[in-house]
């Protein structure tokens, strides 16, 4: 479980994910065309007069070869980019992390690990680009921290760590700079790090504590857990997010209660137990096969679009007709 | 109902029953007049089955769990959304004035599909049917709401298929009224009646079609995918089976949203037909209001995003549903400035139909204007999911659709039963009905302003006063619609005869006797100049 294999670079990603747009950009339009060329020989030979009419089928395949041709090339869109590793975190209390971890702070200077936890740790890994838990994570955190009964700096201190290789120092000042607007007063600059470092680093790091993840085609797919280290860089806690608040302000919640404990527990060294309940994964769910659903229904609403147009047209074209006679 | 017969050489459309006889006489009628009436008849009895369930939730609010048992709460609002919205506020204004009155405001004999229509009203009694079936049948009623949000309407054990069916028939009924209407203002306009003479509740009503052709086709494969999640497990709304439950948010909203433009756009079409008749005075800007009807139907068709912002949706998506959503309330706005300044220096008569519209005005733009506040999207974070949702839905559909409804039916009464009805009584049910409206409905944006979520059952003892003051209004707002009704069915069997015109209107109903006869007009009426020209009195 414990994250051995190599966690794929995002650049990769992008390069594969714009190859197959290539192929499907090039289809796209051309059957498109298609559609709308068929189905205004449809709506001419529709309106024009009787002799053309017995030529309605072939307009009829015309039209369904060039909606198969865009099917076609959705077939092709695997997701063959996100792999199958498993997630979660494999708890290693008492383990300690390697002090020689090297990671970049948010001017991009690089920083042993040892050198920053020196005091009890809170450690959360997260990646900066995240639209989904990350930020409701932090913000959870930046809630609780004015109610912890412990200074922030003197008796503790915080660590994000990006596990995504491709986030970059300018994006973790970024969110420095706003989740210490986000703490209610006063928050010491550097008792709150956001870090982002190289694959390898990344991966000791994630090793050392037990924290497996995985990339998706939009992101990744990883547990949630505030890690508690104690100065000598001993894995002391795993604080758990397991519950989702749904409709509050900050759904992802901790108990300042919990995590004073935690921290206290930490500066003696104590090493708590495991909590044993499960972890909220943050993940971006995109399902196989959707592209093709989206294909699916951009067709039937071109088509449904263009219909109506051509009946528009039709109606315009064709003048007011009166009716004679009665009703029946 | 000797009185109804009209004059010999004109027999009114009540006494020509065509070939067959008694209650047939009207279910096979092909007849826009009678389709129309068995339609208004229909929807109002739907709608007092959602009056007496809205009744009854807002009763057991004042006591939760005294009167309802929960689930039974949940049954009781999910019921009361499906009638008032599908049976009722969806089909409304186009079906039943829509039916009565378009082919004769624009000079025809019937609309371009007679049979068509005759089909339309058996498949909006057969969707009705297939509702109301799904609330009696083994099982339980539905209880997801009126939207039936994945997953959990493929989860429940509720009766979803069956009301869902009724739900998808009722929508192609819907399809072929758009339809017919569309192809009618296209084709059976009367000599001389161009485009810019039309009168404006046909331009909604064909901004309307359009948007009930365009946007039901997806209401109904949507639904058609929750029938199949039910039965054969695919899982299109299922992330565990690589569907999305976003997904059906989506799709039901594409629809969901073009649907209130369904209900309000003819609701726009009464009120500025409503107003010039009773100002005396020629519509303000004819050519603006009927293009921002097309606007809105275009524009409107492009926000339902708005329903989402909280459901997961990239920032940029979100922004550009925000703003076309603020786009939309310019053309509302459009049509709000021209009453008020067709109102303006005109010889106002204050008749119970005015009264309704200018009730209309006010409601509909604080619904419009709250609509705003939640279309922005820092408030929407706030907001949603509150009963200040709840209040904002019901002035736009109650405040707006709902007093159009009663205001149409005022208005033209006299030309649809060939009667007058009291109009004393018709002002006092207006005015008990406006009181208990806003103190049903406003108090809500209070509750939802404090935070009181939508769709609970319970709530917190702070909340009690702002659901105590609302229930009472409901009590208001019902002895309101009992003296309304009480009125106007009154005057049905007792009511004077009514003239051709008795409110001095100018478009082409006024000119024929009431109530019509069957084939509309003896010789078709050619048109000449604008419809809204009334002559100065002073």
């Amino acid at each position: 479980m414990v994250g051995t294999g190599h966690p794929p670079v995002r650049n990769n990603s992008v390069r594969s994910s714009s190859c197959v747009s290539d192929c499907r950009g090039l289809r796209l339009p051309f059957a498109f065309v298609w559609v709308l060329v068929s189905l205004c020989l449809f709506f001419a030979q529709a309106t024009g007069g009787r002799r053309r009419r017995c030529r309605m089928p072939l307009c009829l395949v015309v039209l369904t070869l060039g909606v198969l041709s865009l099917l076609t090339p959705a077939s092709s869109l695997g997701h063959d980019l996100a792999s199958t590793k498993p997630i979660g975190i494999k708890e290693r209390l008492g383990a300690i992390v390697p002090s020689d971890i090297t990671l970049s702070d948010e001017q991009g200077r690089p920083m042993a690990l040892g050198a920053i936890v020196r005091k009890p740790t809170i450690l959360v890994l997260v990646y900066y680009t995240c639209s989904r838990f990350c930020p409701q994570t932090l913000a959870g955190l930046a809630a609780a921290l004015p109610q912890l009964e412990r200074m922030p700096d003197k008796d503790y201190r915080i660590i994000t760590v990006s596990f995504d290789a491709s986030d970059t120092p300018a994006l973790a000042q970024d969110l420095k700079r706003n989740y210490r607007k986000a703490v209610q007063g006063p928050f010491p600059a550097d008792a709150w790090r956001f870090l982002t470092g190289d694959r390898r680093n990344i991966e000791r790091l994630c090793a050392a504590v037990g924290f497996t993840f995985r990339m998706e085609t939009h992101g990744f797919a990883h547990p949630m857990a505030l890690i508690i280290l104690s100065p000598e860089r001993r894995i002391t806690r795993y604080i758990r997010v397991s519950k989702f608040f749904y409709g509050v302000e900050y759904p992802l919640r901790f108990s300042a209660i919990e995590v004073s404990q935690a921290l206290a527990d930490a500066a003696h060294e104590r090493i708590g137990v495991s909590t044993g309940t499960g972890f909220l994964f943050c993940f971006p769910h995109e399902p196989t096969g959707q592209q093709r659903f989206f294909h699916i229904l951009g067709i039937v609403g071109i088509g449904t679009v263009i219909t109506l147009g051509a009946f528009f047209f039709y109606l315009l074209l064709s003048g007011g007709k009166k009716r004679k006679g009665k009703r029946t | 109902m000797t009185k109804r017969r009209g004059t010999s050489r004109h027999p009114s459309f009540y006494r020509d029953q065509g070939p067959y006889k008694g209650i047939l006489g009207w279910l096979m009628s092909t007849d826009h007049k009678r389709i129309g009436l068995m339609y208004t008849l229909a929807l109002l009895s739907f709608a007092a089955v959602g009056v007496c369930a809205g009744l009854l939730m807002r009763l057991s609010l004042i006591a939760p769990g005294k009167i309802l048992t929960a689930q039974t709460y949940n049954e009781v609002f999910t019921v009361h959304g499906i009638i008032m919205i599908f049976l009722f506020v969806i089909p409304g204004i186009p079906v039943a004035f829509g039916n009565f009155f378009l082919p004769i405001l624009i000079g025809a004999r019937d609309v371009a599909f007679p049979r068509l229509n005759r089909l339309s009203w058996w498949l909006y009694l057969a969707g009705a049917v297939i509702v109301l079936v799904s609330l009696v049948l083994h099982g339980r009623p539905p209880d997801t709401g009126w939207t039936f949000y994945a997953p959990l309407s493929i989860e429940s054990q509720a009766n979803i298929s069956v009301a869902v069916l009724g739900v998808v028939v009722l929508g192609f009924s819907s399809i072929l009224t758009g339809l017919n209407f569309v192809t009618t203002i296209h084709r059976l306009r009367a000599p001389g009646m161009g485009w810019f003479r039309m009168p404006l509740f046909v331009w909604t009503l064909y901004a309307t079609g359009w948007v009930q052709m365009l946007a039901t086709p997806v209401l109904a494969i949507t639904l058609v995918f929750i029938i199949l999640g039910r039965f054969l497990g695919v899982g299109f709304f299922d992330p565990s089976r690589g569907g999305d439950p976003i997904l059906y948010q989506h799709l039901f909203w594409i629809y969901s949203h073009p649907a209130v433009y369904i209900m309000l756009l003819p609701a726009m079409g009464i009120i500025s037909e409503i107003i010039p008749v009773f100002s005396k005075e020629r519509i303000f800007g004819y050519s603006a209001i009927a293009v921002s009807a097309v606007a809105i139907a275009s524009v409107g068709s492009l926000v339902w995003g708005h329903h989402m912002f909280t459901s997961g949706m990239s920032d940029t998506a979100r922004v550009i549903f925000s703003l076309i959503t603020f786009v939309v309330a310019v053309p509302s706005g459009v049509k709000v400035f021209n009453w008020v300044a067709t109102l303006y220096k005109g010889s106002i008569v204050v008749c119970s139909p005015l009264l309704y519209a200018l009730s209309f005005i006010l409601l509909f733009s604080i619904g419009g204007l709250t609509g705003l506040i939640i279309g922005a999207l820092a408030p929407n974070l706030k907001l949603h999911g509150t009963y200040f949702i709840v209040a904002h839905f019901h002035y736009v559909m109650f405040g707006g659709a709902g007093f159009a409804i009663l205001a149409g039916l005022h208005y033209w009464f006299p030309k649809m039963f060939g009667r007058m009805f009291d109009e004393r009584r018709a002002k006092i049910g207006w005015l008990v009905l406006f009181v208990g409206f806003n103190c049903l409905y406003f108090s809500m944006f209070i509750l939802g302003y404090q935070g009181m979520p939508r769709r609970y059952f319970d709530y917190p003892p702070q909340y009690f006063t702002g659901h105590l003051v609302s229930t009472i209004g409901s009590w208001i707002t019902a002895a309101g619609l009992i003296i309304i009704f009480g009125n106007l069915v009154r005057s049905f069997f007792k009511g004077k005869q009514a003239p051709a015109n008795p409110c001095g209107g100018k478009t082409l109903e006024w000119r024929i006797p009431s109530p019509p006869p069957t084939e509309n007009f003896e010789r078709l009426p050619v048109i000449k100049g604008e419809m809204y020209r009334f002559e100065r009195e002073d």
